[in-house]
């Protein structure tokens, strides 16, 4: 099809570049293959790997460069309608018009003035991100993981450190001033063990060995002496480890846990068949279970204003909702809740803050409620494909700094559609 | 849950081994073939035996068929393949891939790929079980397969649902509960689901409407639908949508029966509740949800589109396949496509 369209416009100075994502084994056949199909149009070999500024997930993805070398098109453009889409646009891009710039995102409810504060190109595609929540005194991190390692950004987009990995199993778990020093430190998890780590990458230290994966369940001050505690998840056992490394309590006793909980009053829930059971400080159960009238899983609840807290259920697979933040400044935890194709934020009363849509589906993963500047409220930070790490809020534009070029923002300022 | 029982069996088979050595630890070999394997046939003659080392010809075999060149010539393998080796362990796999292969050219039997898909969850004995439903919602409707054979799925769905609730009933193990019950509760409202889409198609719409809803309480109780609210009286709150691949086909086929049996403004109270369509992750969804629109005259969601300042399209530079270089520089004053492709 994009052979035939390129012979239609060819005089007109259109030419196709099919770069070949096949790996070595599969280009020794390209030949072969190109003259089967009846095909001739020039073919390069790219191989496996994404070359650096063309990111897509998927095999058949186009982007158009008009006649300056300008990017007009990037995949999310053309996933649908490709050729109706081409039709359209190449008239103009042979006639020389200046390109638009390629989609980003778009809102369908959004807050009022909510815009780009600034934006990051990222050099390698990220496959995860986590944030550490701003403390009193201090602002958050961001921290995005790739293969090998991690690398953390300051809250106004800028990389402060980076390191590697001890082992491709290891992941961002979760990040937080542990020990109450104003500088943030990483947990990563292993699949038998957890690390705490600088931003540098230097440990502190490594937990003993866990039979099954551990997951970090929070972190929050139980015992109250001011540095936090991690609370830690592996099969029917709840740990709560000291930022200091020792162990504050460890829970052997709970049968078929199904999730486990930490709120922002650093109250610790677990999920069993018999319902919700509350740990006190200790560790210990408190009261009896609160039965569990659905068979779903507990992920945390919303504190409302009125009429007591939602509790928010998921399926077994979906743990993705983030309870940590709040967006639009009102003093309680709103419920980021990352989709498919983009991401909704929720208030505490279940009312959509913000359904914004991306072209890719990264948004599963990379999206966190930070808090960027001085504004009462968290800024959304949400790394979009082929453009990089962006702050998106509803703060005053930064003033001009010295490397204000990179932070090229979008030419419309979005505002609420409603 | 066909894992479960399947590692039951598993179980099984190793404890009858057990027993088997046993009995043949206390008896004579002529008795234990007598009792415990009456009808016991004369060995296969090595020649026509299959060995490992024959078994990792075919697999090699097989592969090839399955990712030799697209179009023609990789159904005509695959049929070649599946024609001359009957015994093959992993002819599920090389039936859903000659399948794939007829929908991927878009010249096709309707009924002879169907047949392909049901053989295909038939015979699955090698690579662990296929999921019916998942089949029907991945291929049926946008390819327009039969109906009937999306129905029998469907029912060996049913089927598995029955069994599982039969092992929940007895089944100890708080690890194994739960993963019973997680699995349960997925397939319990897709089953309505898939039977509503289905009768979507047959433009059943009451019926459609009734197995959609029933789709949609379950999948309220157990999270699928969206994620789930409760309050303090245990009363559901609300369902918030989440724009999984589930809730949003269950969101717009809703709408749809909605739309169809007269009640237009539950239609677009459930076309809200779709989510992810924006994306290349579900681009049949998208397209089913812009021809809805059009039909029902709605006008496109109100949204603010954000785009970036023209950015430069980064240069790269790669060899063709006579082994020049070729730069993106080069071709400035052109207007390129740059199209990423695979030969697989």
């Amino acid at each position: 099809m994009l052979q035939e369209l390129e012979k239609k416009y060819k005089q007109q100075g259109v030419v196709l570049l099919a770069v070949s994502i096949d790996d070595p084994k599969g280009q020794a056949k390209l030949s072969a293959f190109l003259k089967d199909r009846g095909l001739h149009c020039k073919v390069l070999l790219g191989g496996p790997d994404h070359l650096p500024g063309y990111e897509y997930i998927a095999a058949s993805s186009l982007f158009l460069v008009d006649r300056k070398g300008i990017l007009a098109g990037v995949p999310g453009d053309f996933y649908y309608h490709m050729r109706e889409e081409l039709e359209r646009r190449l008239p103009d891009l042979i006639a020389g018009a200046p390109s638009q710039g390629p989609l980003l995102w778009s809102l369908r409810t959004a807050p009022q003035g909510f815009r780009e504060i600034w934006h990051r190109p990222i050099e390698k595609a990220p496959t995860w991100m986590i944030v550490a929540p701003a403390r009193a005194g201090h602002p958050s991190e961001i921290a995005l993981q790739d293969e090998s390692g991690a690398a953390i950004y300051s809250p106004s987009g800028e990389r402060i450190a980076s390191f590697d990995f001890d082992g491709e199993h290891e992941a961002l778990a979760a990040g937080a001033d542990l020990d109450g020093d104003g500088a943030n430190e990483w947990i990563l998890t292993g699949d038998h063990t957890i690390r705490v780590v600088d931003a540098q990458g230097y440990m502190y230290w490594r937990s003993g060995y866990y039979e099954e994966y551990p997951q970090i369940a929070g972190v929050s001050d139980l015992d109250e002496d001011g540095s936090l505690e991690i609370i830690v998840r592996s099969g029917d056992r709840v740990d709560a480890l000291r930022a200091i490394p020792s162990r504050l309590w460890s829970n052997e006793d709970l049968h078929g846990v199904m999730s486990v909980a930490v709120d922002s009053h650093g109250t610790v829930e677990v999920q069993t068949e018999q319902g919700i059971q509350i740990l006190d400080r200790r560790g210990n159960p408190k009261g009896p279970p609160r039965r569990v009238p659905v068979p779903a899983y507990y992920r945390g609840k919303l504190e409302r204003f009125q009429g007591g807290p939602l509790r928010v259920f998921a399926t077994r697979y979906n743990d993705s909702a983030d309870f940590s933040h709040d967006l639009d400044g009102d003093g309680r935890k709103d419920l980021l809740v990352p989709s498919n194709a983009g991401l909704s934020v929720y208030s505490a009363e279940g009312t959509p803050l913000l359904i914004m849509e991306t072209l890719e589906s990264q948004t599963q993963l990379l999206s966190a409620l930070v808090h960027v500047d001085g504004r009462k409220g968290d800024e959304l930070v949400v790394y979009v494909p082929n453009y990089g790490l962006v702050a998106l809020g509803v703060a005053p534009i930064p003033p001009p700094s010295g490397n204000a070029k990179q932070h090229l923002g979008p030419r419309g300022i979005a505002t609420d559609p409603h | 849950m066909k894992a479960a029982s399947k590692s039951h069996l598993r179980t099984s088979i190793k404890l009858l081994g057990i027993f088997i050595l046993a009995l043949t630890w206390a008896a004579a070999d002529q008795f234990v073939s007598a009792k415990v394997m009456p009808d016991k046939k004369a060995p296969t003659p090595p020649s026509e035996r299959m060995t490992l080392e024959r078994f990792k010809q075919l697999d090699q075999e097989a592969t090839e068929a399955v990712y030799a060149p697209r179009g023609d010539e990789r159904i005509a393998r695959c049929e070649a393949f599946l024609r001359d080796h009957p015994d093959f362990p992993g002819r599920s796999w090389m039936m859903m891939a000659l399948a794939e292969a007829y929908l991927d050219k878009g010249t096709f039997d309707p009924a002879y790929v169907a047949s392909l898909i049901e053989k295909s969850v038939d015979e699955e004995q090698f690579q662990g079980a296929r999921d019916p439903t998942r089949l029907v919602s991945r291929y049926y409707f946008i390819n327009s397969l039969p109906m009937d054979s999306a129905e029998r799925l469907l029912d060996k769905s049913r089927k598995t649902l029955a069994e599982e609730r039969k092992a929940l009933a007895t089944e100890q193990d708080p690890k194994r509960r739960q993963d019973l019950r997680a699995r349960m509760s997925y397939i319990e409202p897709v089953i309505p689901l898939i039977q509503g889409r289905i009768l979507l198609a047959r433009k059943n719409y009451p019926g459609a409407l009734a197995a959609l809803r029933e789709a949609e309480s379950l999948g309220n109780r157990t999270g699928l639908t969206g994620l789930l609210l409760l309050d303090d009286q245990d009363r559901m709150a609300g369902s918030l949508p989440m724009g999984a691949s589930n809730s949003d086909w269950l969101n717009l086929s809703l709408a749809i029966a909605s739309a169809r049996t007269g009640e237009a403004a539950g239609a677009r109270r459930y076309l809200e509740r779709v989510r992810g369509f924006l994306g290349p992750v579900n681009p049949e969804l998208a397209a089913a949800v812009e021809s809805f629109r059009k039909e029902m005259n709605l006008p496109p969601p109100s949204r603010k589109e954000v785009r970036t300042e023209p950015v430069p399209a980064a240069d790269f530079n790669l060899k063709d396949l006579e082994g020049q270089s070729v730069s993106l520089a080069q071709f400035r004053d052109r207007v390129v496509m740059v199209m990423f492709w695979a030969s697989w």
